[in-house]
């Protein structure tokens, strides 16, 4: 079923497009260019928190703070392979892409690691950041209870995929 | 985010110093080559899917998904300008469908709209918007797809159906949390 999800949702968007007369190619060639941009854009992002990720990794300094958080982590069921990943998801969308790339490529795509880390990835975004973007056109400086309500539903999302991908 | 780029990249150079000082430029260097790599990949993902969301916005499919969303919004949101609804409507709207070009300003301009210009402190339907967001509620996880792909994932597909429950249920939770603590807050604000 999942299998074609994707090419469904592809095929409704083309069919749906032409009913309605759009300018398909042009828009396809606008929106690759815009990705283009996109990317340009972030790529200092993602190798400013590689690099910071792996000096941290290589000092042995990554495996510390997972050993001193682990215990706490077990017992919400959150892998302890993912607390670098889990910390850092608030902070910063493309180094959290990075990082995940990272997880997917050392314990391999289909692994319980990956598939939680997936999850995590796919279920929440970058909440410090759409603080700042969102508000960036007033003069709204409390945000009240928004960044901790964000925060312990992002962190909810992780306890429920660990569980979630023991069943599925 | 400064701050803790700094703290790490510190800490860790120092605690290499004494263990192995020539891994620093080592493991640098080699994470400047992985995020190429990487920017490769995403470029690929992204430039597929942005164009695929383009084509959807240009098609007015998120006014479309923006129609049904008109009473859900009335009961998350309370009453609005319908100015404010439409804004609303369309960020959500993008964001199931991946589009974040499209929902990005949209949400800018309905929390711009909201507000009031000596407002300083967030009203709960503000509150709620950013909570939506945060909790993203994507249809579709296609940066994630492509990324599982790209590694060579036997069914990269099999992930859709768990993301968008653990989702739901996050963004179920914002939704309930947002209702039962900011509600009182709404006087202060008028």
């Amino acid at each position: 079923m999942a299998l074609y999800i994707v090419p469904l949702f592809i095929i409704l968007i083309f069919v749906y497009a032409g009913f309605k007369g759009t300018d398909t190619y042009g828009a396809f060639v606008k929106g690759a260019k815009n990705a283009i941009a996109l990317i340009w854009d972030i790529l200092p992002y993602i190798v400013a928190i590689l690099v910071a990720v792996k000096l941290f990794e290589a000092s042995g300094l990554l495996m510390a703070i997972c050993d001193v958080v682990a215990p706490v982590f077990r017992v919400l069921g959150i892998p302890s392979e993912l607390v670098h990943f889990v910390f850092l998801k608030p902070f910063s969308g493309a180094g959290s892409i990075a990082l995940y790339n990272e997880i997917v490529a050392a314990y391999g795509p289909d692994s319980y690691i990956s598939r939680v880390a997936s999850i995590i990835a796919g279920s929440s975004d970058t909440v410090f950041y759409i603080a700042t973007i969102y508000f960036s056109k007033t003069n709204i400086k409390k945000l009240g209870l928004a960044i901790p309500i964000a925060l312990f539903c992002t962190f909810f999302s992780a306890v429920l995929a660990a569980w979630v991908c023991r069943i599925f | 985010m400064a701050l803790i780029f700094l703290v790490m990249m510190i800490a860790s150079c120092v605690w290499l110093l004494f263990q192995k000082p020539d891994a620093i430029l080592v493991t640098a260097l080699n994470a400047v080559n992985e995020s190429l790599l990487l920017a490769v990949t995403l470029a690929g993902i992204y430039i597929f899917w942005m164009a695929i969301a383009e084509i959807a916005t240009r098609a007015g499919l998120i006014e479309k998904i923006a129609k049904f969303l008109k009473k859900p919004i009335r009961f998350l949101f309370g009453k609005q300008t319908d100015e404010v609804n439409s804004y609303v409507a369309t960020n959500i709207a993008a964001n199931m469908i991946g589009a974040s070009g499209a929902a990005t300003p949209a949400a800018i301009a309905a929390i711009e709209k909201m507000a009031t210009p000596k407002q300083t402190q967030a009203s709960t339907p503000m509150i709620m918007l950013f909570i939506l967001a945060a909790t993203s509620l994507q249809l579709i996880p296609t940066t994630i797809i492509g990324i599982l792909q790209a590694n060579g994932s036997a069914n990269p597909a099999r992930i859709i159906l768990p993301t968008f429950l653990v989702s739901l249920a996050s963004t179920v939770l914002g939704i309930v949390l947002v209702k039962c603590f900011c509600r009182e807050r709404k006087k202060d604000v008028e």
